[in-house]
């Protein structure tokens, strides 16, 4: 694949468990406003703006309509993705390919702290007729990934802890915050065994966004990440029918971004972590260890693996794996602040899962340089 | 799938009545306003009408709102706007929607209060509605109103309603 | 326009009110299987879905699409969703336009259906579309944001309630010639007007039903096209537009649009007719399936597309245009979304009826010698506004 787009402004809301000073659509009009600031933009140098939504998680029925004034969508071209935000920004990326779009404003966010019971919204994604009296929910399909990962493979005991530990401290730099604001007391009953609080993600409120534009589009003083490859793929939808272990899912959009390069040839990895075992088993698929080993990325120094702390503390619902790539892309743009690797990485992916037990994934490339055809 | 020989195949069960599975989406939300909703929604308590001015394309947003959507800027002053103006649009809703709060028939409509650029939503009313050629006589684009208050404003937009100018 | 993509297959149930045979995925891949037979591919064939799907309430199950990807053969496969309200099912159709033109994939396939009446309270649910500082409080629904919308039209340019009737009924002649639409029965204009008034001035038989069936249309390459041994529809021109979600921005002296007009789908309209040459759209498009749920709302999407100017097209319905028979560009033959509404795949079944009549596939309701359409669709508040032109040659359009 040759380079598909850049991108050339970014932001992300500072970090917050519960935003109450701010509606929704403040957040998401401070988002948009700083993305184009960090690009040297204005809203009329945007001709299509790409949502990312979930109705059930913000209690807004087709919640465009209300996002769409502050994400700069009023007398633009406006679609709306609702199976992910990392699907967002893989349409932004047809769009411009297809010659449609020359600059696009991609923008996702998640408000958990609105739903007075986030758990109950996700229980009605299960279907109605065998998993909803189940109670079938995001961290239940992940203990029974992780069920399946133990039953089959020895882990160090320690390893969730590590990577727990490891994930906290790279948050708390990442955003401004004490050192062990993270650690605080979790419960260590079991959510869904074999998993407790402290291997789930956190939720938090946020919102960001992303000006994707055409190769050509990228001016002398914008600092761009250049797209290198993308790819998605989703599982179907019977947890039975899949080996949760296998994420084939990944294993298919991953081949497709990275094409004939290897994963280990990227400096920097940002990627989703459904829970700790999960991080493992999203490890494997990626093609970074072996099938067993995953735990072995505890250890591992390169490639970085979710320098930015990732999303087990700080998860922001349905734009988790929009922020994926977002901070991938800003390694390679050198704007990671306080978690930026030195020096600057001169190639990261972004990997963005979804759906229960990580039914579905995409996957995004980038590079420092344009022209990748002799480096990765 | 396929068979294997110890699967063992029976007739379908036999279902005479279509078969359901019932359940109400109750989801609860707090939806955080945000200072300047919280504001408008404040000064309607002392019956004030607060808009916002975009300082791009000089509008006054009312109800009061923190950005203007059409320029994708941040709004600045604080603006009053009278409780007189004139209806732009309206509907006399006759039908009873399951969930919606109101006893029909009644007026919906936007006005469009002095000092404003944008028309609100509200009810109207101190109209007959029984006959519907007389009220859309009585009611029509550009037909002066009043704003009116209810005694003991809650800080909600239903605090006011509309009633036709003498 | 750069790599041409044309529309290979498509396939629509019988809608009707509400199905009680089958689950939401087996509804959907009802609509899959006709698609792909009549496109002569199998599932194995696609290289990637789109899933159009809105709002999730009204099926009851979030993130409904995770459910159906393997209804759609799409297990493994690349799988999105589209919800932008009502206009989904032809923004979903411009998504798989973009999959194909980007020259990553060659067939797409989008599939997707509704059940409307299956929530019992989609009105209620509807509200829950509006801000919630300043309008959820109001009883506003698609109902009544669109009955201000005609009061405001038949103010302006002095159209009357008899005027939105005669849409009804020529949209329901032309549903009587269609077997999947869902009210068929032809009505007079006595007949809608003695119809119960549900939001002033719409009346029952102004509006459209709830209806529940599935759609479905494959989208290739022109390599692709090539090979397959049937007549395509080249996507010629595709645009969007949106518009503010608060309608009382669209009435007094600072408006930019008025709430009475269509204007953002005029800009969106426009757009596709700038990609695909149309400079003359009464001469130059044949046939038209414009999103209308209400009659009202036909009037001012007709003069949005060009079709007649500003506050004239209700004279020229009274004086038969745009009905099948007549001479000039078609309108709604397949009797439109006022008589067949599945929301989440009404935009698809726009466009995928212009298909049909540009390859000579709509049977009794074929406007003779169609050989370009347009389809668009509206979602929200009136706020989300797709359009795509179709044609059945690639050259240049007269």
């Amino acid at each position: 694949m040759s380079t598909l787009s850049a991108v050339v402004g970014a932001f992300q809301t500072p970090y917050s468990p519960c935003v109450n000073q701010q509606s929704l659509e403040e957040m998401i009009f401070a988002a948009t406003t700083g993305a184009l600031n960090d690009a040297g933009l204005t809203i009329d140098a945007i001709d299509a703006v790409v949502l990312s939504v979930s109705d059930q998680a913000s209690g807004r029925i087709i919640e465009s309509m209300v996002t769409n004034g502050p994400s700069g969508g009023v007398d633009r071209d406006v679609t709306t993705l609702a199976s992910s935000s990392e699907h967002a920004l893989c349409y932004a990326n047809l769009r411009i390919l297809a010659g449609q779009s020359q600059r696009i404003l991609v923008v996702a966010w998640g408000k958990p702290s609105e739903g007075v019971d986030p758990t109950h919204a996700e229980i009605l994604a299960a279907e109605p007729f065998l998993l909803r009296p189940l109670g079938m929910r995001a961290v239940v399909a992940a203990g029974l990934q992780a069920s399946q990962y133990i039953s089959r493979y020895p882990i160090e005991p320690n390893a969730g802890t590590q990577l727990r530990e490891s994930r906290a401290r790279a948050s708390e730099r990442a955003y401004g915050l004490p050192e062990g604001y993270f650690d605080d007391e979790t419960s260590k009953d079991f959510i869904a065994w074999p998993l407790t609080e402290a291997d789930l993600p956190r939720r938090c409120d946020l919102a960001a966004a992303v000006v994707l534009v055409h190769p050509d589009a990228v001016t002398p003083d914008q600092t761009p990440a250049w797209v290198t490859g993308i790819g998605w793929a989703t599982d179907g939808y019977e947890i039975a029918d899949r080996d949760l272990c296998e994420l084939t899912s990944l294993r298919t959009a991953t081949a497709t971004a990275l094409g004939d390069r290897s994963i280990e040839d990227f400096d920097v990895i940002e990627m989703t972590e459904i829970s700790t075992i999960g991080s493992f088993i999203a490890a494997e698929a990626l093609g970074l260890e072996t099938a067993g080993n995953g735990s072995r990325i505890v250890s591992r120094t390169a490639p970085a693996l979710n320098p930015s702390g990732g999303n087990l503390m700080i998860n922001p619902g349905n734009a988790g794996g929009f922020m994926r790539m977002l901070q991938a892309a800003q390694q390679i743009r050198g704007k990671a602040g306080p978690v930026q690797i030195h020096p600057t990485p001169g190639t990261a992916v972004g990997v963005g899962s979804h759906g229960f037990a990580a039914q579905g994934s995409a996957v995004m490339t980038f590079s420092a340089t344009r022209d990748n055809r002799n480096e990765v | 799938m396929s068979h294997s020989t110890t699967t063992r195949i029976v007739p379908a069960p036999i279902i005479t009545e279509p078969v359901f599975f019932e359940q109400t989406w109750d989801l609860e939300y707090r939806h955080a306003l945000g200072e300047t909703v919280g504001g408008f929604l404040q000064a309607l308590r002392e019956r004030k009408l607060l808009g916002r001015v975009c300082p791009s394309c000089d509008r006054v947003l009312f109800p009061a709102r923190s950005f203007c959507d059409r320029c994708h800027t941040a709004t600045g002053d604080w603006a009053i706007v009278g409780n007189t103006g004139v209806i732009e649009m309206f509907t006399i809703v006759y039908e009873r929607f399951p969930g919606m709060l109101v006893d029909a028939p009644y007026v919906l409509c936007y006005a469009l209060l002095e000092g404003a650029d944008t028309a609100v939503a509200g009810y109207l009313r101190g109209v007959d509605l029984t006959d519907i050629a007389a009220a859309t006589k009585q009611i029509y684009t550009g037909v002066p109103i009043r704003v009116v208050f209810t005694d003991n404003p809650q800080g909600k937009v239903t605090d006011f309603w509309f009633e036709l100018a003498e | 326009m750069m790599r041409n993509v044309a529309i290979a297959g498509f396939g629509q149930s019988n809608f009707v009110k509400s199905r009680t045979d089958v689950t939401f995925p087996e509804l959907v891949r009802e609509g899959a299987t006709l698609a792909l037979a009549d496109a002569g591919i199998t599932s194995s064939d696609i290289q990637a879905v789109v899933f159009p799907l809105a709002p999730d309430a009204l099926i009851g199950v979030g993130n409904g699409e995770r459910w159906c990807v393997e209804a759609v053969g799409a297990q493994g496969k690349p799988f999105m969703r589209i919800n932008t309200g009502g206009a989904t099912g032809l923004t979903a159709v411009q998504a798989a336009y973009m999959h194909v033109a980007s020259g990553l994939f060659d067939v797409v396939l989008v599939a997707g259906a509704d059940r409307v009446s299956e929530s019992k309270s989609a009105q209620s649910i509807l509200n829950k579309m509006w801000d919630t500082g300043y309008e959820r409080l109001y009883p506003l629904n698609t109902i009544t944001m669109l009955a201000l919308s005609a009061q405001r039209y038949n103010d302006k340019y002095g159209a009357t309630e008899e005027d939105m009737a005669r849409v009804t009924v020529k949209n329901r002649a032309h549903a009587s010639l269609n077997p999947h639409a869902h009210l068929r029965a032809p009505i007079t204009v006595d007949d809608v007007m003695a119809t119960r008034m549900i939001s002033w001035p719409l009346k029952l038989a102004d509006l459209c039903p709830s209806s529940t069936g599935a759609a479905s249309m494959v989208l290739v390459s022109e390599e692709y096209a090539k090979r397959l041994d049937r007549p395509v529809a080249w996507v010629r021109g595709i645009g969007q537009c949106a518009e503010t979600i608060w309608m009382g921005d669209r009435v007094g002296p600072k408006a930019l649009q008025d709430h009475g007009d269509a204007e953002s789908l005029a800009t969106a309209i426009e757009r596709s007719y700038v990609q695909a040459g149309i400079t003359d759209p009464r001469e130059q498009i044949d046939v038209a399936e414009i999103y209308a749920p209400f009659s009202s709302t036909e009037l001012h999407v007709i003069e949005a597309a060009r079709l007649a100017p500003l506050g004239e097209s209700f004279a020229r319905i009274a004086e038969g245009e745009f009905s099948l028979g007549s001479p000039g560009t078609i309108i709604n033959p397949s009797g439109g979304t006022l008589c067949t509404n599945p929301i989440a795949v009404t935009g698809l079944v726009r466009a995928g009826e212009v298909f049909l009549q540009v390859t000579g596939c709509a049977e009794a309701r074929q406007v003779a010698g169609a050989s370009v359409g347009l389809a668009t669709a509206i979602g929200g508040d009136h706020q989300f506004y797709a359009s795509m032109v179709l044609a059945n040659h690639l050259e240049e359009i007269s």
